[in-house]
């Protein structure tokens, strides 16, 4: 398997699209940063809000900006092996479903970690940058990288996700659209219903892009066990459920389309 | 001679009922065997098994001797009819891609297959010609000893399929591979085929050898008569070579515009003549024929 993570890494290097997905996302963090700056220290005066980074890191996460990118690169890349035939090649060689599965999901899992990193990274330095002559940022250290470190989780589990829809549906533009369509959706539906419902804890949290949409730096201790526990479902569920299809699949109907 | 492969009553049929059914072969150790067969006729399904992508319905395969087929997988190199290009890789990131996946670190034979992996150019942006070499370099990754080449010579010209040709010789000459290839092109593989499965609706029809095809091939005048000794005396003196088949068919070797002659020959000698005809046919001609079950005239030639 440490063989198949190797090449899949290899792989998404070579992969120009994801350098597009990274430019991307760098030129979301650049509009990210003038734009906080804008809503928050430029109209100080009305407001009377602080050069914050933890509102600043909360704010990375307040829409889709991060999570199209990722989507857009990962459903093109696994769909591309069906398109080329990519399985047989290598299962002829004696590479295991198995491996060739959880390979490519963990090299998956961590091109998304570096996608993130890549992006705050960024982030950091726009903001920075612009509020070099402030006076006093405000900023907790710990709250932020726990923080991050739950919002990782949070994009590993979507990951896993978007690998059981390809799964399901192994077409490329088929299952672009059934992403994007339940990003749209879920939002909408799940948001309407828990108000209506007047819940709690929204349903939307349950969706795991809703869930880092919607979470704090300093989540009430009560919410955590809800929030990990959906990482968690995210990250196992659709994973089993995914290899169970994959074992079963048919390979050869979906290939050289 | 070694068994490399050996296939006993394979069989896999779709619900629509096409595929294969009970194909038993043997291809030997350093043989070059080719499956001939029109479309549908079952050669990539056959590959694909052999691949581990389909695994039959029922049969046996060995290879190299192992009944777990699988297990000599890494002993095997796969080229498919229609040439794989992963993104916009060049051939080098793509070959180093698959050495990676498989564990392999040798890479030297870009002058064996006479290629250029300083080209920065993606895979998919080269020439068929080249592509096909690319994932001939892919299969020969980890020194296989068994070759499968999934049509080889469709969409290319008569020099690249020269060159093809050479480099397929080449890796069977000197390093000993098997190869087992599909296709319809009799013209170019004869030149290096040593034995030809012909593959129609499923079935495996007939095994020849060149030899074989070249003797079934041979142009000559066929001659049905109830008197075979007594027409064979009259016409042996002219005709020498000749060769009879059962009891009331001869087939005479000779230039088929003599076909006249001998029938004036034997009918003037009191022989009665049931029938006369030119018999014998092109290689391609006849090779497409039993493949693709058309009545070929004679009967005999089938398996």
């Amino acid at each position: 398997m440490l063989q198949i993570i190797q090449s899949e890494l290899y792989r998404i290097r070579k992969n120009r699209l994801f350098f597009l997905c990274l430019l991307l996302s760098t030129f979301f963090m650049f509009a990210y940063a003038l734009g906080f700056h804008y809503e928050t220290v430029k109209t100080a005066g009305l407001t009377g809000d602080i050069a914050s980074l933890n509102g600043f890191t909360e704010f990375l996460f307040a829409d889709y900006s991060l999570v199209i990118p990722i989507t857009i690169f990962q459903q093109i890349y696994v769909t591309e092996d069906y398109q080329k035939g990519v399985h047989e090649i290598l299962f002829m060689k004696g590479v295991s479903r198995f491996d060739f599965f959880f390979g490519k999901l963990i090299a998956l899992w961590i091109t998304t970690l570096f996608y993130l990193m890549f992006s705050f990274f960024m982030a950091y330095i726009f903001i920075l940058s612009i509020w070099i002559k402030q006076p006093y940022i405000e900023f907790s250290l710990a709250g932020i990288c726990g923080y991050l470190i739950l919002q990782m989780l949070c994009f590993v589990g979507y990951s896993s996700f978007l690998w059981l829809l390809s799964c399901f549906i192994p077409y490329r533009n088929a299952v672009l659209v059934v992403s994007f369509f339940l990003l749209g959706t879920l939002y909408l539906y799940l948001t309407k219903i828990s108000t209506a419902l007047d819940l709690e804890y929204s349903l939307y949290k349950y969706w795991i892009v809703g869930l880092s949409d919607q979470m704090e730096i300093s989540p009430s201790m009560s919410q955590l066990p809800a929030i990990l526990i959906t990482i968690a479902a995210y990250i196992l569920f659709p994973t089993g459920a995914a290899y169970w299809i994959y074992q079963k699949a048919d390979l050869r109907k979906h290939e050289r389309r | 001679m070694e068994t490399a492969l050996e296939l006993k009553n394979i069989s896999y049929v779709f619900p629509n009922r096409k595929g294969i059914t009970d194909i038993s072969l043997q291809v030997k150790r350093g043989e070059i065997y080719m499956l001939y067969g029109g479309h549908n006729a079952g050669k990539t399904l056959l590959l694909q098994i052999l691949t581990g992508t389909v695994l039959p319905q029922t049969g046996a395969i060995k290879l190299f001797g192992n009944s777990d087929y699988l297990q000599e997988k890494r002993r095997v190199g796969y080229v498919p009819q229609n040439p794989y290009a992963i993104g916009k890789m060049s051939a080098m990131d793509m070959l180093h891609y698959f050495a990676l996946s498989y564990g392999v670190l040798q890479k030297n034979f870009d002058k064996e297959l006479d290629l250029n992996f300083t080209e920065k150019k993606a895979v998919c942006h080269l020439p068929l010609y080249v592509q096909k070499k690319i994932n001939l370099g892919i299969a020969l990754l980890g020194k296989p000893d068994f070759i499968l080449l999934d049509d080889p010579f469709q969409g290319l010209d008569t020099q690249e399929c020269e060159s093809l040709l050479s480099i397929i010789s080449s890796l069977n000459e000197e390093r000993n591979m098997t190869i087992l290839l599909t296709g319809q092109d009799y013209e170019s593989a004869s030149r290096i085929v040593k034995k030809y499965g012909i593959l129609a609706d499923g079935k495996l029809k007939a095994e020849l050898t060149p030899h074989k095809i070249d003797e079934e091939c041979k142009r000559c005048i066929k001659i049905r008569t109830p008197q075979v000794e007594r027409a064979i005396t009259v016409i042996q003196n002219d005709f020498p070579q000749y060769e009879v088949l059962g009891d009331d068919f001869i087939r005479v070797f000779c230039p088929v515009s003599y076909s006249s002659r001998i029938n004036a020959k034997l009918v003037s000698s009191g022989i009665e003549v049931c029938e006369i005809g030119i018999t014998g046919m092109n290689p391609q001609t006849f090779l497409s024929a039993l493949a693709g079950g058309e009545s070929i005239d004679a009967s005999d030639y089938s398996k």
